[in-house]
C-alpha cells in the first residue's frame, strides 16, 4: 500500500479528519478570499461596462460563478452519496450532507443576482427562462436532499436515503435541463443569452475566471467545515470528542 | 407457473396488491374526485369564459393529474412496513426490485390508470378541443406510469418516517416536471397544430429509462429503511 | 434605468450570504463543544453524588 493510500485510509479516521481538516481550513478560507477580493475589486471598479448591458454586466462576474457552483455542488454531493452508498464510507456520507447546504447557498445566489440583473436588462425582477426556471428546479432538489436528512432520527439512515435521493435527482438533473430548455424554445420566450452579442473581452474574462476559481475554493472549504463540525455530533460519545470540549475551543 | 419462482412472487405481490384494492375500490376513486374537485376550481376562480380556460386546459388537467397521483404514495409501502411484511418481502430472497416493480405496477392500475382515463374527460370539461383530447390520452398514457415510478421510488425513500406527507411532495414534485413539461406541451402541440412526435417521444424515452432504474432505486430505498 | 442599485444590491447578497457560510459551522461548533462540556459536567455531578466524589 503506498503512501497516498494510506494517507486515504487515515482520513477516514474521525479525529484524524477533524485534524486534518482544521489544519487545512485557514488555507482554504484564505485562498479563497486572496482570490476573490481582486475578482470583486476588477468586477466593481476595472472592468468595462458592456456595449449593450452597461454596468449591469458587473452583475455576471458573481452570476455566472455561482450557477457554475450550483451545478459542480449537486454533481460533487451525488459523487460524495455514490461513494458513501456503494462503499459505506462514514466520512462521505458527511461530505455529501455538508455539500447540500453549499451548493443550495450558491443556488440560491445565482437565482437573487440573477433577478437583480434582470430587472435592468429586461425590466422585470423574474422572467421564466431555460436558465433561471432550471436553477429554481435545482434549488428545490437541494431542499429535498436536505429536507430528507433532516427529517431522520437516526443520521446515518438520513445520510444515506438523502444520498440515494442526491443519486436519483442527478439522473434527472440532465433530463430536467434538456426539458424546460425545450419548454422554452417552444412558447419563444425571451432569448436572452447572458454575455449578448459582444464577446467577451480579456477585462472581462479575468475577473470572472477568479471568482470562479475562488467560489471552488471557498466550496471545498465550507464543506471541510460542515463537515468536520458533523464528524464531532457523530462521535460525541467517544473519548477524542470529550478530551477537546474539555480543552476549550482551540483550533 | 412454477412456485417459489420469480415469476410467481412477482404475480403473488401484484394480485394481493390488486385484491386489496378491490377490497377498498371506493377508495379508488377519491384521486378522482380529487382531480374533478381541482378542475372545478379553476372556472371557479378564473371565470367560466372559454376563452380563458380552453387554452390553459390540458395543462390545468396534466397538474391535477400529478397532484392527484400523489394522493396514493404515502400509503404505498407504509402499511407493509409497519405490519412487518416490508421485512419479510426483503428477506424473501426473490429479487426486491421486481417485488417493487409489482407494487407500482398495482399503484399505476389502481390510480394512474383511472386517471388516464378521466384526464381527457376533464380537459373537455375545461373546453379542450377533441383533437388535443386525444393526444392527452396519449400523453397521460405514457405519463402517469413514469409518475408511479419516480413517485414510489421517493415513497420507498420515506417508508420510515412518521409525517410524511408534505416531504414525500417536495421530493416527488421537482422530479415529475419533466414529465409534466413534456406532457402538456404535447397537448399544447396538439390544439395548436405543431407536431406532437417530439413530447410524446420523449415521454416514451423517459418510460424506457425509468421501467429499470425506478424499481432498482425502488429497492435500494427499501434495504436502506428496513436495515 | 440606473443599474448601480442593482449591482450594489447583487454584490451584497453575495457577500452577505457566504459571510453566513463561513460563520454558520463556527458558531455551530463551538455550541457542539458547549452542549459535550455541559453534558460533561451533569454526568460528573451525577457520578460524585452517587460515588462520593469521584474525579470528572
Amino acid at each position: 500500500m503506498n503512501a497516498l493510500t494510506l494517507w486515504f485510509h487515515k482520513l477516514g479516521s474521525p479525529p484524524y479528519f477533524y485534524r486534518f481538516a482544521g489544519r487545512l481550513l485557514p488555507w482554504l478560507y484564505g485562498a479563497s478570499i486572496a482570490l476573490a477580493a481582486p475578482a470583486l475589486w476588477l468586477g466593481l471598479f476595472r472592468a468595462p461596462a458592456d456595449y449593450l448591458q452597461g454596468e449591469s454586466v458587473r452583475i455576471l462576474y458573481i452570476h455566472v460563478p455561482c450557477a457554475w457552483m450550483s451545478l459542480f455542488a449537486y454533481l460533487a454531493m451525488a459523487g460524495a452519496g455514490f461513494v458513501a452508498l456503494v462503499w459505506r464510507i462514514k466520512l462521505a456520507e458527511l461530505i455529501a450532507m455538508a455539500a447540500a447546504p453549499v451548493g443550495a447557498a450558491f443556488t440560491f445566489v445565482t437565482l437573487v443576482t440573477g433577478s437583480l440583473w434582470g430587472r435592468p436588462t429586461w425590466g422585470t425582477y423574474w422572467v421564466w427562462d431555460a436558465r433561471l426556471t432550471s436553477e429554481l428546479v435545482l434549488l428545490f432538489l437541494y431542499f429535498g436532499v436536505i429536507g430528507l436528512y433532516r427529517a431522520f432520527d437516526d443520521p446515518r439512515r438520513g445520510a444515506r436515503a438523502a444520498c440515494l435521493l442526491a443519486l436519483i435527482g442527478v439522473v434527472n438533473l440532465p433530463v430536467v435541463h434538456y426539458s424546460v430548455v425545450w419548454w422554452n424554445t417552444l412558447h419563444q420566450a425571451q432569448s436572452v443569452s447572458l454575455m449578448s452579442g459582444s464577446s467577451i473581452h480579456p477585462s472581462m474574462l479575468v475577473p470572472l475566471l477568479l471568482m470562479a476559481l475562488a467560489t471552488h475554493v471557498w466550496f471545498f472549504a465550507s464543506v471541510f467545515a460542515r463537515a468536520r463540525i458533523a464528524t464531532l455530533e457523530q462521535e460525541a460519545g467517544k473519548e477524542w470528542v470529550r478530551e477537546l470540549a474539555r480543552a476549550g475551543s482551540t483550533a | 407457473m412454477k412456485a417459489g419462482s420469480t415469476a410467481s412472487a412477482f404475480v403473488a405481490v401484484l394480485r394481493r396488491d390488486l385484491v386489496v384494492f378491490w377490497r377498498h375500490r371506493s377508495d379508488a376513486l377519491n384521486p378522482l374526485v380529487f382531480a374533478l374537485i381541482v378542475v372545478t376550481m379553476f372556472p371557479l376562480s378564473l371565470g367560466p369564459e372559454s376563452q380563458r380556460l380552453a387554452p390553459i386546459a390540458g395543462g390545468v388537467t396534466f397538474v391535477t393529474v400529478v397532484l392527484a397521483s400523489l394522493l396514493s404514495l404515502d400509503a404505498l409501502f407504509r402499511s407493509d412496513a409497519e405490519d412487518g411484511s416490508l421485512d419479510l418481502l426483503v428477506t424473501s430472497g426473490q429479487p426486491l426490485a421486481l417485488i417493487a416493480a409489482a407494487r407500482l405496477l398495482a399503484h399505476w392500475l389502481g390510480t394512474g390508470l383511472p386517471l388516464t382515463l378521466a384526464g381527457p374527460l376533464f380537459a373537455t370539461l375545461l373546453g379542450l378541443p377533441y383533437a388535443a383530447a386525444a393526444t392527452l390520452a396519449g400523453a397521460l398514457a405514457l405519463g402517469t406510469p413514469l409518475l408511479s415510478l419516480i413517485g414510489g421510488a421517493c415513497a420507498a425513500l420515506t417508508v420510515g418516517l412518521r409525517r410524511s406527507g408534505i416531504l414525500l411532495a417536495l421530493l416527488v414534485l421537482p422530479l415529475t416536471l419533466p414529465v409534466l413539461i413534456f406532457g402538456a406541451g404535447a397537448v399544447e402541440a396538439a390544439a395548436s397544430g405543431a407536431t406532437v412526435q417530439v413530447p410524446l417521444l420523449f415521454l416514451a424515452a423517459g418510460l424506457a429509462l425509468a421501467l429499470p432504474l425506478a424499481p432498482l432505486a425502488c429497492a435500494a430505498a427499501i434495504r436502506l429503511n428496513v436495515s | 434605468m440606473n443599474p448601480m442599485p442593482f449591482v450594489i444590491a447583487a454584490y451584497a447578497v453575495f457577500a452577505v450570504v457566504f459571510v453566513y457560510d463561513a460563520v454558520a459551522p463556527w458558531l455551530q461548533r463551538r455550541r457542539v463543544l458547549a452542549g459535550l462540556r455541559a453534558r460533561a459536567a451533569r454526568e460528573a455531578r451525577r457520578r460524585g453524588e452517587t460515588g462520593g466524589g469521584a474525579a470528572a
